[in-house]
């Protein structure tokens, strides 16, 4: 035993889960510390330092891949960590995917991170990191994957800069679960014909529910500044099946978006809930 | 909600320890604090008795020094005492003499007559009177008839000499008052 070990144990520190351990949430694991956030977007890269009551102290953003960006603010950011450990959102080469009869068998969230192909099967690709939404009430779920690679090189990226990867997720999947599951605590909306729309600096995410049910899903991650095709041509399915009664719930990494000042108006007539906060990406990411 | 995670997972991350195990830390706490609030106790205990410690020997030396004042008082008076009783003895002792001188005269006889009377007391024991009588006539009648007097006051006669002249009898004799 260690005199670090009885240290722990006197602050307290010990009862609490490492920073790194994925099956907690980022205030368990950082209680009353500081820590910093980064979303690592296609050329772009924004961060956010969350003080110790987990509010966003600050935000910044710069131009540049991420490998520039953590030299140049490296310092600054480990400055603001508790000994270095920092939360990473990946904004690209990523896809959401709409699945149906998925394992939801006891202790799925460990093995979708370790043993995936358990639960993909012939689903599954070794270049691929996969993380899950189940719908609560149907069989359908959402299925995110990852290229391993550019994980790999992110967690390389950050130790060399004496930095440590507390938590590597997808902020656009994160903030769809999080809609999702808003949705579907509500009784009034979980039957409702909607179409879920996730933004999340250049990476869109659109899903139709019916009745409930999970029926489409359109995904793509690191989309240029300017391709409003793409994005209108992404849109426009899911518009013209909609009928009348069809509402919109939009949720953006940022009020004012990109996306909210351009985009909102393809939806037409129909009904528009914007669940977009202040800071909402940062917000989800220091709450779950 | 807990957000996924796509990080590698380190081996055997710790998810803390049990909370039943919180008692440590907060046993040390209530352990540490009793005894900083036992060690103040203490020390101002042991302040405490210092300080009266200091008062009782303070007193006690006081009740020394007055013990010795009333000592040497008690020793003064003892030796007032001592000269008062040796004082009152030697009155006791000290009898007046007048009366013996005036048995002595009224006892002589018609052809007797003092040719000299010295009564000396002894300063060391005033009981002790040396007496030296001188009688010219009457001889041991009338030295007899002068010491039946003398008895007759409760004295007695001790290492009685006498010397007898031609016409002069000279008796000496110590004279001890006995209160019979």
């Amino acid at each position: 035993m260690e005199l670090k070990d009885i240290k722990d144990v006197l602050t307290f520190a010990a009862f609490r889960p490492e920073p790194d351990n994925a099956r907690f949430a980022w205030p368990q694991r950082f209680p009353k510390k500081k820590s910093v956030l980064v979303n690592v977007s296609r050329g772009q890269c924004s961060w956010a330092y969350i003080n110790r009551k987990g509010g966003v102290d600050e935000v910044g953003e710069a131009s540049g891949e991420f490998v520039e960006v953590a030299t140049d603010m490296g310092e600054i950011w480990r400055s603001n960590t508790e000994d270095g450990w920092i939360g990473l959102s990946v904004n690209n080469r990523f896809i959401i995917s709409l699945e149906h009869n998925l394992s939801r068998k006891k202790g799925w969230e460990d093995e979708v991170r370790q043993n995936p192909k358990a639960i993909l099967g012939t689903k599954h690709d070794r270049t691929k990191k996969y993380a899950l939404n189940h719908n609560p009430e149907t069989s359908a779920s959402l299925l995110m994957a990852c290229d391993d690679s550019m994980i790999k090189g992110l967690e390389d990226n950050l130790r060399s800069q004496n930095l440590k990867p507390a938590r590597i997720c997808t902020g656009l999947f994160a903030m769809t679960s999080v809609l999702l599951n808003k949705i579907a605590s509500d009784n009034a909306l979980r039957t409702q014909d909607l179409i879920v729309v996730t933004w999340c600096n250049g990476s869109l995410c659109l899903l139709r529910q019916k009745a409930g049910q999970w029926q489409e899903l359109r995904c793509r991650s690191g989309l240029p500044p300017q391709d409003d095709a793409a994005i209108a041509q992404m849109i426009k399915p899911f518009v013209d099946s909609a009928d009348p009664a069809t509402q919109v719930m939009f949720m953006a990494d940022e009020t004012n978006s990109h996306f909210a000042n351009n985009y909102l108006s393809l939806f037409g007539n129909l009904h528009l809930t914007d669940m977009t906060e202040t800071h909402n990406l940062w917000t989800i990411l220091a709450k779950h | 909600m807990i957000i996924h995670d796509l990080k590698e997972d380190r081996q055997n991350v710790s998810s803390g320890l049990p909370i039943a195990l919180k008692l440590v830390p907060f046993a040390f706490y209530a352990g540490s604090i009793l005894a900083v609030l036992l060690t103040l106790f203490f020390y101002l205990s042991f302040k405490s008795y210092e300080s009266s410690n200091r008062q009782l020997k303070q007193r006690l030396s006081q009740a020394e020094a007055e013990k010795a004042k009333h000592t040497q008082k008690e020793g003064d008076i003892i030796n007032v005492v001592k000269n008062a009783e040796g004082l009152a003895q030697w009155l006791e002792g000290a009898r007046p003499l007048q009366p013996v001188t005036a048995a002595i005269g009224r006892s002589m006889a018609k052809d007797s007559t003092i040719s000299e009377l010295q009564l000396k007391r002894n300063p060391e024991i005033p009981a002790h009177t040396f007496m030296q009588l001188k009688i010219n006539g009457g001889g041991s009648q009338q030295i007899e008839t002068t010491l039946n007097s003398i008895f007759a006051l409760n004295y007695q006669t001790y290492s009685a000499q006498q010397v007898k002249g031609r016409n002069l009898t000279d008796f000496q004799a110590t004279l001890i008052y006995s209160n019979r």
